[in-house]
Protein backbone atom coordinates (compact mmCIF):
# COMPACT_ATOMS: atom_id res chain seq x y z
CA UNK A 1 0.00 0.00 0.00
CA UNK A 2 1.37 3.39 -1.03
CA UNK A 3 0.71 6.21 1.39
CA UNK A 4 1.65 9.88 0.81
CA UNK A 5 0.48 13.31 1.91
CA UNK A 6 0.85 14.82 -1.57
CA UNK A 7 -2.18 15.07 -3.86
CA UNK A 8 -0.81 12.55 -6.34
CA UNK A 9 1.84 9.85 -6.18
CA UNK A 10 4.79 10.95 -8.27
CA UNK A 11 5.71 8.42 -10.92
CA UNK A 12 2.19 6.99 -10.89
CA UNK A 13 -1.15 7.84 -12.52
CA UNK A 14 -4.38 7.82 -10.56
CA UNK A 15 -6.61 5.34 -12.41
CA UNK A 16 -9.57 5.36 -10.05
CA UNK A 17 -10.74 7.25 -6.98
CA UNK A 18 -12.27 4.99 -4.33
CA UNK A 19 -13.26 7.69 -1.85
CA UNK A 20 -12.45 9.01 1.60
CA UNK A 21 -10.94 6.67 4.18
CA UNK A 22 -10.24 7.36 7.81
CA UNK A 23 -8.96 5.70 10.92
CA UNK A 24 -9.16 6.86 14.49
CA UNK A 25 -8.12 5.76 17.94
CA UNK A 26 -8.77 7.18 21.38
CA UNK A 27 -5.88 6.68 23.76
CA UNK A 28 -5.88 7.22 27.48
CA UNK A 29 -2.69 7.95 29.37
CA UNK A 30 -1.91 5.72 32.33
CA UNK A 31 -0.83 6.57 35.84
CA UNK A 32 2.78 5.43 35.52
CA UNK A 33 3.33 7.75 32.60
CA UNK A 34 1.54 10.51 34.42
CA UNK A 35 3.78 10.25 37.48
CA UNK A 36 6.90 10.28 35.30
CA UNK A 37 5.45 13.28 33.47
CA UNK A 38 4.83 15.21 36.66
CA UNK A 39 8.50 14.80 37.56
CA UNK A 40 9.60 15.83 34.06
CA UNK A 41 7.41 18.90 34.36
CA UNK A 42 9.67 20.03 37.17
CA UNK A 43 13.05 19.62 35.45
CA UNK A 44 12.02 19.94 31.81
CA UNK A 45 12.99 17.69 28.91
CA UNK A 46 11.24 15.22 26.67
CA UNK A 47 8.18 13.36 27.96
CA UNK A 48 9.22 10.04 26.43
CA UNK A 49 6.12 8.19 27.65
CA UNK A 50 3.89 10.75 25.94
CA UNK A 51 5.95 10.69 22.76
CA UNK A 52 5.49 6.90 22.68
CA UNK A 53 1.77 7.33 23.24
CA UNK A 54 1.64 9.74 20.31
CA UNK A 55 3.66 7.43 18.03
CA UNK A 56 1.50 4.43 18.93
CA UNK A 57 -1.77 6.25 18.32
CA UNK A 58 -0.53 7.69 15.02
CA UNK A 59 0.45 4.20 13.81
CA UNK A 60 -2.86 2.73 14.95
CA UNK A 61 -4.89 5.47 13.22
CA UNK A 62 -2.88 5.01 10.00
CA UNK A 63 -3.26 1.23 10.05
CA UNK A 64 -7.02 1.48 10.52
CA UNK A 65 -7.16 3.93 7.62
CA UNK A 66 -5.13 1.52 5.46
CA UNK A 67 -7.46 -1.33 6.37
CA UNK A 68 -10.43 0.69 5.08
CA UNK A 69 -8.53 1.46 1.90
CA UNK A 70 -7.77 -2.23 1.43
CA UNK A 71 -11.44 -3.12 1.85
CA UNK A 72 -12.28 -0.62 -0.90
CA UNK A 73 -9.76 -2.31 -3.19
CA UNK A 74 -7.39 0.66 -3.33
CA UNK A 75 -3.61 0.34 -3.57
CA UNK A 76 -2.74 3.86 -2.36
CA UNK A 77 -3.96 6.60 -0.05
CA UNK A 78 -3.15 10.17 -1.05
CA UNK A 79 -3.35 13.55 0.71
CA UNK A 80 -3.19 12.03 4.19
CA UNK A 81 -3.87 14.41 7.10
CA UNK A 82 -3.83 14.05 10.87
CA UNK A 83 -6.03 15.70 13.42
CA UNK A 84 -6.47 15.28 17.16
CA UNK A 85 -9.14 16.32 19.59
CA UNK A 86 -9.52 16.14 23.34
CA UNK A 87 -12.36 13.95 24.55
CA UNK A 88 -12.04 14.36 28.30
CA UNK A 89 -9.25 14.99 30.78
CA UNK A 90 -7.32 11.73 30.38
CA UNK A 91 -8.03 10.72 26.79
CA UNK A 92 -7.52 12.18 23.34
CA UNK A 93 -8.42 11.12 19.83
CA UNK A 94 -5.97 10.78 16.97
CA UNK A 95 -7.45 10.60 13.52
CA UNK A 96 -5.85 10.02 10.13
CA UNK A 97 -7.75 10.55 6.89
CA UNK A 98 -7.05 10.59 3.19
CA UNK A 99 -8.36 9.62 -0.21
CA UNK A 100 -8.13 5.99 -1.30
CA UNK A 101 -7.14 5.60 -4.94
CA UNK A 102 -5.94 3.00 -7.41
CA UNK A 103 -2.64 4.01 -9.00
CA UNK A 104 -0.71 2.54 -11.91
CA UNK A 105 2.97 3.18 -12.67
CA UNK A 106 3.41 5.94 -15.26
CA UNK A 107 4.41 4.75 -18.70
CA UNK A 108 7.80 6.20 -19.62
CA UNK B 1 4.39 27.29 59.91
CA UNK B 2 2.77 24.90 57.42
CA UNK B 3 2.34 27.75 54.94
CA UNK B 4 5.98 28.71 55.31
CA UNK B 5 7.14 25.16 54.59
CA UNK B 6 4.82 25.04 51.58
CA UNK B 7 6.26 28.30 50.27
CA UNK B 8 9.80 27.05 50.84
CA UNK B 9 9.09 23.85 48.90
CA UNK B 10 7.65 25.89 46.01
CA UNK B 11 10.72 28.11 45.92
CA UNK B 12 13.03 25.07 45.91
CA UNK B 13 11.00 23.40 43.13
CA UNK B 14 11.15 26.57 41.02
CA UNK B 15 14.91 26.91 41.60
CA UNK B 16 15.49 23.25 40.70
CA UNK B 17 13.35 23.84 37.62
CA UNK B 18 15.42 26.87 36.68
CA UNK B 19 18.78 25.07 36.95
CA UNK B 20 17.74 21.65 35.60
CA UNK B 21 15.52 23.21 32.92
CA UNK B 22 18.31 25.45 31.61
CA UNK B 23 20.76 22.51 31.54
CA UNK B 24 18.28 20.25 29.70
CA UNK B 25 17.47 23.01 27.24
CA UNK B 26 21.12 23.72 26.48
CA UNK B 27 21.84 20.03 25.94
CA UNK B 28 18.80 19.64 23.72
CA UNK B 29 19.63 22.69 21.59
CA UNK B 30 23.20 21.41 21.10
CA UNK B 31 21.91 17.96 20.09
CA UNK B 32 19.40 19.56 17.69
CA UNK B 33 22.09 21.69 16.02
CA UNK B 34 24.38 18.66 15.64
CA UNK B 35 21.71 16.40 14.12
CA UNK B 36 20.40 19.18 11.87
CA UNK B 37 23.92 19.60 10.47
CA UNK B 38 24.11 15.82 9.87
CA UNK B 39 20.81 15.81 8.00
CA UNK B 40 21.31 19.09 6.11
CA UNK B 41 21.78 17.24 2.81
CA UNK B 42 18.17 16.04 2.85
CA UNK B 43 16.04 18.53 0.92
CA UNK B 44 13.07 19.65 2.98
CA UNK B 45 10.30 21.97 1.80
CA UNK B 46 6.56 22.55 2.09
CA UNK B 47 5.82 22.46 -1.66
CA UNK B 48 2.87 20.28 -2.56
CA UNK B 49 4.87 18.25 -5.04
CA UNK B 50 8.52 17.21 -5.38
CA UNK B 51 10.48 19.92 -7.23
CA UNK B 52 12.57 17.40 -9.13
CA UNK B 53 12.27 13.64 -9.08
CA UNK B 54 14.97 11.06 -9.54
CA UNK B 55 14.79 9.19 -12.84
CA UNK B 56 15.25 5.98 -10.89
CA UNK B 57 11.74 4.48 -10.41
CA UNK B 58 10.75 4.55 -6.76
CA UNK B 59 7.66 5.01 -4.65
CA UNK B 60 7.33 8.15 -2.51
CA UNK B 61 6.09 7.46 0.98
CA UNK B 62 4.70 9.21 4.04
CA UNK B 63 7.20 9.85 6.85
CA UNK B 64 6.33 11.17 10.32
CA UNK B 65 8.06 12.29 13.48
CA UNK B 66 6.68 13.04 16.93
CA UNK B 67 8.01 14.91 19.95
CA UNK B 68 6.60 15.95 23.30
CA UNK B 69 8.71 18.38 25.30
CA UNK B 70 7.80 19.27 28.86
CA UNK B 71 8.02 22.69 30.41
CA UNK B 72 10.01 22.96 33.67
CA UNK B 73 8.83 24.34 37.00
CA UNK B 74 10.50 27.70 36.42
CA UNK B 75 9.00 28.25 32.96
CA UNK B 76 5.56 27.27 34.22
CA UNK B 77 5.86 29.65 37.17
CA UNK B 78 7.14 32.46 34.94
CA UNK B 79 4.22 31.96 32.58
CA UNK B 80 1.89 32.42 35.56
CA UNK B 81 3.56 35.76 36.20
CA UNK B 82 3.33 36.59 32.50
CA UNK B 83 -0.43 36.15 32.72
CA UNK B 84 -0.59 39.17 35.04
CA UNK B 85 0.55 41.50 32.27
CA UNK B 86 0.02 39.52 29.08
CA UNK B 87 2.42 39.79 26.17
CA UNK B 88 4.70 37.31 24.49
CA UNK B 89 5.70 34.22 26.48
CA UNK B 90 9.16 33.71 24.94
CA UNK B 91 9.93 30.71 27.15
CA UNK B 92 7.03 28.73 25.77
CA UNK B 93 7.80 29.91 22.24
CA UNK B 94 11.22 28.34 22.56
CA UNK B 95 9.67 25.17 23.98
CA UNK B 96 7.49 24.82 20.87
CA UNK B 97 10.48 25.45 18.62
CA UNK B 98 12.35 22.65 20.34
CA UNK B 99 9.49 20.19 19.89
CA UNK B 100 9.10 21.14 16.19
CA UNK B 101 12.80 20.79 15.47
CA UNK B 102 12.89 17.45 17.29
CA UNK B 103 9.85 16.11 15.41
CA UNK B 104 11.28 17.35 12.09
CA UNK B 105 14.60 15.60 12.78
CA UNK B 106 12.86 12.33 13.62
CA UNK B 107 10.91 12.59 10.39
CA UNK B 108 14.11 13.23 8.40
CA UNK B 109 15.87 10.35 10.18
CA UNK B 110 12.98 8.10 9.17
CA UNK B 111 13.31 9.29 5.55
CA UNK B 112 17.05 8.58 5.57
CA UNK B 113 16.53 5.13 7.11
CA UNK B 114 14.27 4.29 4.17
CA UNK B 115 16.84 5.54 1.66
CA UNK B 116 15.22 8.82 0.60
CA UNK B 117 17.04 12.14 0.22
CA UNK B 118 14.19 14.66 0.09
CA UNK B 119 10.90 15.42 1.83
CA UNK B 120 8.14 17.66 0.47
CA UNK B 121 4.72 18.82 1.66
CA UNK B 122 5.89 19.22 5.24
CA UNK B 123 3.01 19.63 7.71
CA UNK B 124 3.06 20.37 11.40
CA UNK B 125 0.26 19.43 13.74
CA UNK B 126 0.06 20.38 17.36
CA UNK B 127 -1.60 17.39 18.98
CA UNK B 128 -3.49 16.73 22.17
CA UNK B 129 -2.21 13.94 24.39
CA UNK B 130 -4.30 12.35 27.08
CA UNK B 131 -6.89 15.13 26.98
CA UNK B 132 -4.37 17.70 28.20
CA UNK B 133 -6.25 20.49 26.42
CA UNK B 134 -9.38 20.02 28.52
CA UNK B 135 -7.76 19.02 31.81
CA UNK B 136 -8.19 21.28 34.80
CA UNK B 137 -5.38 23.74 35.59
CA UNK B 138 -4.13 21.39 38.29
CA UNK B 139 -4.13 18.27 36.11
CA UNK B 140 -2.91 19.78 32.87
CA UNK B 141 0.79 19.57 32.03
CA UNK B 142 2.46 22.45 30.25
CA UNK B 143 4.05 20.70 27.28
CA UNK B 144 4.76 21.34 23.63
CA UNK B 145 3.65 18.58 21.27
CA UNK B 146 4.39 18.27 17.59
CA UNK B 147 3.60 15.78 14.85
CA UNK B 148 5.56 16.47 11.66
CA UNK B 149 4.63 14.67 8.45
CA UNK B 150 5.75 14.84 4.85
CA UNK B 151 6.24 12.81 1.70
CA UNK B 152 9.72 11.37 1.23
CA UNK B 153 11.13 10.86 -2.26
CA UNK B 154 14.41 10.65 -4.16
CA UNK B 155 15.35 13.96 -5.72
CA UNK B 156 17.96 12.58 -8.13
Amino acid sequence: MIIVNTETVNGYDIAEVKGLVQGNTVRAKHMGRDIAASFKNMVGGELKGYTELLTESRREALSRMLQQAQELGANAVVNVRFTTSAITAGAAEMMAYGTAVVVTPKLQ
Amino acid sequence: MGDLIGLLISVVVILVGLCAGKATEKKHLASLAQREADLADIRLDSFKQPLTLSAEPHTPTLVCGDAVIASDAFKSWASGLRNLFGGEAKNFGLLYQRSRREATLRMLEEARRQGFDAVCNLRYDSVDIGGNAVASAKQSRPMATCLASGTAYKRG
